[in-house]
């Protein structure tokens, strides 16, 4: 590879000479065990450097609420809408700013990032379960059923999700919960379309038939050669379709169809700052900014993990 | 190993068709039937065929692409493809035990542990995700309640009998750090892992090379006289069974067309087909010859031809051959095993002597 790149007249058998390679060989290529050739990993970096942006908002999400105390009901009017790098009364330093009554916008929004991780990932949890489970048995068993569930699928994609999700939500009313199960609702069917495929390809791989032929129950076949055959592109779809949850959620919440507005999620932080955008931009800009980079983040993980797991898997 | 085992000896070759021919056989295949639908139309894959397989011997299934073959393997182990094929007819007894009407789990319990199957393409024939060593185990794991080390331990030492070098360090290598052979030789040894009564090897040395392929049958034959199991070889290639098989199965288009002692089909054969693959065979002696292929092409199982499905392709076919389809039937003046679906056997094996 870097041959062809450095010189694009060489053709790539001569490029593959005797001479050592002219790239470090990380440890972990063991020379002599002729199985591991040394290749670049596409997508290294991308992966390195989201991954680093999610693990700091794990990280504030996890530990900021104990370190910066944030009380949902209580107010300071002294203190409203105070710009980024204020002071307060109680001469604390407000990173961010604060809100229209008095509240810390920084303790607010990793409170919020707790709110919209945790849905983010009971989302994918619970979507994940049922659009595996619908994706696998239907699929490999073939029948009606599977006839029947797809159709299902094919229609609801024919719905702008964030509809159905509204229609749902306005049903059940806000509350966390109901968020998850309104979420899980409209994203199991991508889940689903993505392993129902795999598993239709990897039914009819030889070892899988092998696998039978030593006996095996179908239970057996199914945790053992179709599930992990599966892992991959469930993985690269959990990936980028968490991005897109927590997006949801937001703009439910923004609507007031989300969290109650006792708990606050970004979204709710953001639509309270809306009324305030010409003489305190940073309420909703802050929260804003921290949704965007989080969704952005998980869409380059996506990408990238796609690229090195399933380049074939394009259209998500 | 449940069960008698009176093939223990019956490897014996020299010993030969007295002893074999004294037990019951220990699979016998009865008229079986396969279709598989298609749009075009329904395919019938496997169309009556019968063969029996004594304990200890080496059967040869023979025949090119699309002769049914495999699928006689397939339904045997009961994989034929869903939904598109199905068994429509007859019987494969196990033991006695009609495998095709008793109850599915039954049946499943004689896979692996009584009958074994090593398919062709051992690039995908192992779970890429598990280590090999976990998956030769697993056998031992899911069967007989090895535990982990213990299961470990005799992959170890079936990796070691099938002649994987450096069984010990590379017992936790994944498929893929395998070549082609030594993946061959890793199915071999899961078929083998709980010692099989029978063997099917589905076309076992097709993907692979051949300086491989030599070494692939020669392990096939010396754990076959190990065991004393009986072994059906599935193959396109006469000269692959040569040494290996005691008897051969002739097929063409789902049909058998000649069966006999391996020799005796070799030598004299009855049946115009076998009698163009034996000329179609390079001459070592003269490698400048031409070679004399078989005119003509398969035929298109969606639309055989009347009477004998050869008949088109067959020098010596006559306006009966096109009326009355020949079933199978002794060719005359030789042994009573020798079988073949020709009209006119007999004319044909004399002209094999002629030309020898």
């Amino acid at each position: 590879m870097t041959d062809l790149v450095s010189d694009p007249t060489t053709s790539a058998d001569a490029g593959r000479s005797n001479r050592p390679p002219r790239w470090p060989l990380p440890n972990r290529f063991r020379p002599g065990r002729a199985s591991t050739p040394p290749r670049s990993r596409p997508g290294a970096g991308r992966i390195r450097f989201a991954s680093a942006v999610v693990a700091v908002y794990v990280l504030a999400a996890v530990f900021g609420p104990r370190l910066v105390q944030y009380d949902p009901v209580a107010t300071s009017t002294t203190d409203r809408l105070l710009p980024p790098g204020s002071r307060l009364s109680d001469g604390s330093l407000a990173v961010f700013g604060t809100d229209d009554v008095g509240r810390d916008l920084l303790a607010q929004i990793m409170q919020g990032a707790r709110i919209s991780i945790a849905v983010g990932v009971a989302t994918l949890v619970l979507a994940g379960l049922i659009g595996i489970t619908i994706g696998v048995l239907p699929g490999y068993f073939g029948g009606w059923l599977d006839g029947a569930l797809m159709r299902l699928a094919d229609i609801q994609l024919t719905f702008p999700s964030i509809l159905l999700a509204i229609f749902i939500a306005a049903l059940l009313g806000p509350s966390v919960v109901n968020v998850v199960i309104v979420l899980a609702i409209s994203n199991w069917v991508t889940f689903a379309r993505v392993t129902r495929a795999q598993v239709l390809t990897t039914k009819g791989r030889d070892f899988v038939d092998a696998t039978r032929t030593l006996g095996a129950r179908t239970w057996h076949l199914l945790r053992r050669c179709i599930l992990p055959a599966c892992t991959a592109p469930i993985l690269v779809v959990a990936t980028v379709e968490i991005g897109s949850v927590i997006l949801a959620e937001a703009s439910l919440s923004f609507l007031g169809l989300g969290t109650p507005t006792s708990t606050p999620s970004w979204g709710i932080t953001i639509s309270n700052g809306r009324n305030y955008l010409s003489d305190a931009w940073w309420i909703s800009t802050i929260p804003g900014i921290a949704l965007a980079v989080l969704v952005v983040s998980f869409g380059i993980l996506g990408d990238a993990l796609r690229d090195r797991f399933d380049p074939k898997l394009k259209n998500l | 190993m449940t069960g008698p085992t009176p093939h223990t000896q019956a490897h014996e070759r020299s010993a030969g068709a007295p002893l074999r021919a004294a037990g019951a056989p220990l699979l016998s295949v009865h008229d079986l039937r396969v279709e598989f639908g298609t749009r075009a139309g329904i395919i019938r894959a496997v169309d009556g065929v019968s063969f029996d397989v004594r304990p200890g011997e080496t059967l040869a299934i023979l025949g090119e692409s699309g002769s049914g073959k495999s699928v006689t393997s397939q339904a045997i182990m009961g994989i034929v493809p869903k939904p598109a094929g199905r068994v429509t007819g007859g019987q494969i007894r196990y033991r006695g035990a009609d495998l095709l009407s008793r109850p599915p789990g039954e049946v499943r319990k004689l896979r692996g542990t009584e009958i074994s199957m090593v398919f062709q393409d051992p690039l995908s024939s192992l779970n890429p995700v598990f280590r090999i060593g976990y998956q030769i185990g697993e056998m031992f794991r899911r069967h007989r309640g090895y535990s982990r080390r213990d299961a470990r331990d005799a992959a170890v030492e079936l990796m070691e009998r099938v002649g994987i070098p450096a069984a010990r360090e590379r017992v936790d290598d994944f498929p893929h750090q395998f070549s082609g052979g030594m993946r061959q030789r890793i199915m071999i040894a899961i078929a083998l892992a709980l010692d099989p009564a029978l063997l099917i090897a589905d076309e076992p040395t097709t993907a692979l090379d051949v300086t491989v392929q030599a070494q692939i049958m020669r392990l096939l034959a010396r754990l076959q006289r190990e065991e004393g199991m009986s072994m059906i070889l599935i193959t396109h290639d006469l000269g692959v069974v040569a040494d290996v098989a005691d008897r051969v199965l002739m097929m063409y288009a789902g049909r058998v067309v000649e069966t006999g002692d391996i020799r005796e089909v070799y030598d004299h054969s009855a049946h115009p087909y076998t009698n163009g693959l034996m000329a179609s065979i390079p001459d070592l002696d003269h490698p400048s010859d031409r070679l004399t292929p078989i005119s003509g092409s398969p035929p298109n199982l969606l639309d055989l031809p009347s009477g004998c499905s050869f008949r088109p392709r067959c020098p010596h076919a006559r306006q009966l051959c096109a009326d009355d389809d020949p079933g199978l039937y002794h060719v005359g003046q030789r042994p009573v095993s020798h079988l073949a679906a020709c009209h006119f056997a007999e004319e044909v094996t004399a002209d094999v002597r002629e030309r020898i």
